[in-house]
């Protein structure tokens, strides 16, 4: 299985009227034994006024944590790998906190105070030959399309999370709200397609119908035109939807199942 | 050069519901009543101006009216650009709960979806709720949006129940306002409808852990002004 990375990162309308930066992040990694997607969007308020920053870091920390995972000596079998697992959540917010403190440079005295200055979420997905693990902590989407045409989402909705609210990296109980899942590929159909956005992006459809029906769009479109075509067309479709639509910083990426063996870097 | 088409359906800025619910019981009769109407009225504009600044928000307005019982003014969900104000008239009780009740019917998530922005209640009286306030309070923090819903509360004159109207916004940090004077009540539905708004119409993302004071910043109210005892209510 190859895999080949899309996406992009637009600042807001409402930021470009009102000069915020744009707060959202994105990256990947890629080599022989896996791939990492990640995508962060930083809260953004004043109290939160360098997630823009913690954003990047929270990226950063995934596509390292996750590509160690995946090289790591857990062996193939599922219940090892789930165990192991099982402590993503706590090395995630760890590795984080760490990458705060180093950037902060002992400017925020009161840890608590400190992290929520980098307020962030985060999406990530990592695949490797056998299984790809999804990760999540605060608002944003992540849905996989398989190769028989179907819509999933891996991950639990948070139901309790309306309005702006959001889980975040930067909590105290973090690690509680870092949720995960595993999904083996000796269970078919295969993710054809994986598909990761800021709430920018959904917040700027009518509906959840309108939304997930770009996850089906995308897909038909790189099969017509080519993943290059349409990673040429994606700022300027970000950049409509955001005015359009939400307003918000809007990061779009995805993961998409090729028969193309290049290994792709971040620009 | 080939157009693709961009994906997915249609695109929609996020609606924001605004609502007014005015007391309309027999002791706002006359300059009480009439400088309501005269400070919604006049704030019509800036706040059409507000919501013209932010495109990515559509702000739809209501209003409930509260005497004996409690009733829509605008029932219908009205676009900002058509808001239009007509007179309210006073007279019988208090029944504020049941406007609560009223409003809170509309706040479930089956109507009002997840992607709005968070809709803005503002209650003004001048007295003390004669129904079930309470139970009226808790139909409406019952709903979700009703918890995550910016709550202001304006007094009018001095028998206001500052208490009651503290209780309905239901944050410590945000206090009633209390217009003792027609310039002071067109000064605080007139931040109520814009600065308030805007603050809503654009909110920043907050941690869910750390809300304990609302999911929208409240903006500075304006002071009172310093008038002379004859121009009090």
């Amino acid at each position: 299985m190859n895999w080949q990375i899309i996406g992009d990162s637009v600042r807001g309308a409402s930021h470009k009227r009102n000069g915020k930066p744009n707060q959202d992040a994105w990256s990947f990694t890629q080599n022989e034994g896996c791939t990492v997607l990640a995508v962060a969007d930083g809260h953004g308020s004043s109290k939160h006024y360098r997630s823009d920053v913690g954003a990047k870091l929270a990226v950063q920390a995934a596509l390292e944590l996750l590509n160690d995972f995946a090289h790591a000596d857990t062996g193939s079998n599922p219940r090892q790998i789930k165990q192991a697992a099982d402590y993503l959540p706590s090395q995630l917010v760890q590795a984080w906190r760490a990458a705060v403190d180093n950037v902060d440079e002992g400017q925020t005295i009161i840890p608590k105070e400190r992290y929520s200055i980098y307020g962030t979420t985060l999406l990530a997905v990592l695949i490797s030959a056998d299984y790809a693990l999804y990760l999540q902590i605060g608002d944003g989407d992540l849905l996989v399309l398989t190769e028989d045409g179907q819509l999933h989402t891996p991950l639990p909705k948070n139901t309790n999370l309306i309005a702006n609210e959001t889980y975040s990296l930067c909590e105290e109980k973090a690690i509680y709200h870092v949720e995960f899942s595993l999904q083996f590929f000796d269970h078919k159909p295969l993710p054809a397609l994986i598909f990761l956005a800021t709430d920018g992006y959904a917040n700027s459809f009518t509906d959840s119908v309108d939304f997930q029906q770009a996850v089906q769009d995308f897909q038909g479109q790189i099969a017509t035109h080519g993943a290059d075509k349409i990673q040429d067309c994606l700022a300027d479709w970000l950049n409509e939807t955001s005015e359009q639509g939400s307003g918000d910083d809007v990061t779009v990426a995805m993961v998409l199942l090729t028969a193309d063996t290049t290994i792709m870097q971040p620009e | 050069m080939e157009i693709i088409k961009r994906p997915g359906g249609a695109m929609a800025n996020r609606p924001l519901h605004f609502f007014w619910l005015a007391d309309c019981s027999g002791s706002m009769y006359g300059e009480k009543i009439e400088q309501l109407n005269y400070a919604i009225r006049n704030a019509i504009k800036p706040m059409q101006d507000v919501a013209a600044d932010n495109p990515n928000a559509q702000v739809m307005v209501r209003a409930v009216k509260f005497s004996t019982g409690a009733q829509w003014h605008i029932a219908t969900a009205t676009p900002v650009e058509e808001f239009k104000w007509d007179n309210l008239t006073s007279n019988g009780v208090t029944d504020m709960g049941l406007a609560l009740q009223l409003v809170a019917e509309q706040l479930d998530v089956s109507q009002m979806p997840e992607r709005c922005l968070p809709p803005v209640l503002v209650l003004v009286s001048d007295g003390q709720p004669t129904d079930d306030f309470n139970a009226g309070l808790a139909a409406l923090m019952s709903k979700p949006w009703g918890k995550k819903s910016v709550r202001i509360g304006i007094g009018i004159g001095q028998d206001v129940d500052l208490e009651v109207l503290q209780k309905f916004i239901g944050n410590p940090e945000v206090k009633p306002l209390q217009a003792n004077n027609a310039e002071d009540l067109v000064k605080y539905i007139r931040w109520a409808s814009t600065v308030v708004l805007q603050a809503a119409s654009a909110p920043a993302s907050q941690v869910k852990d750390q809300v304990s004071t609302g999911v929208v910043p409240i903006p500075q109210a304006p002071v009172a002004s310093d008038v002379e005892a004859d121009d009090v209510w």
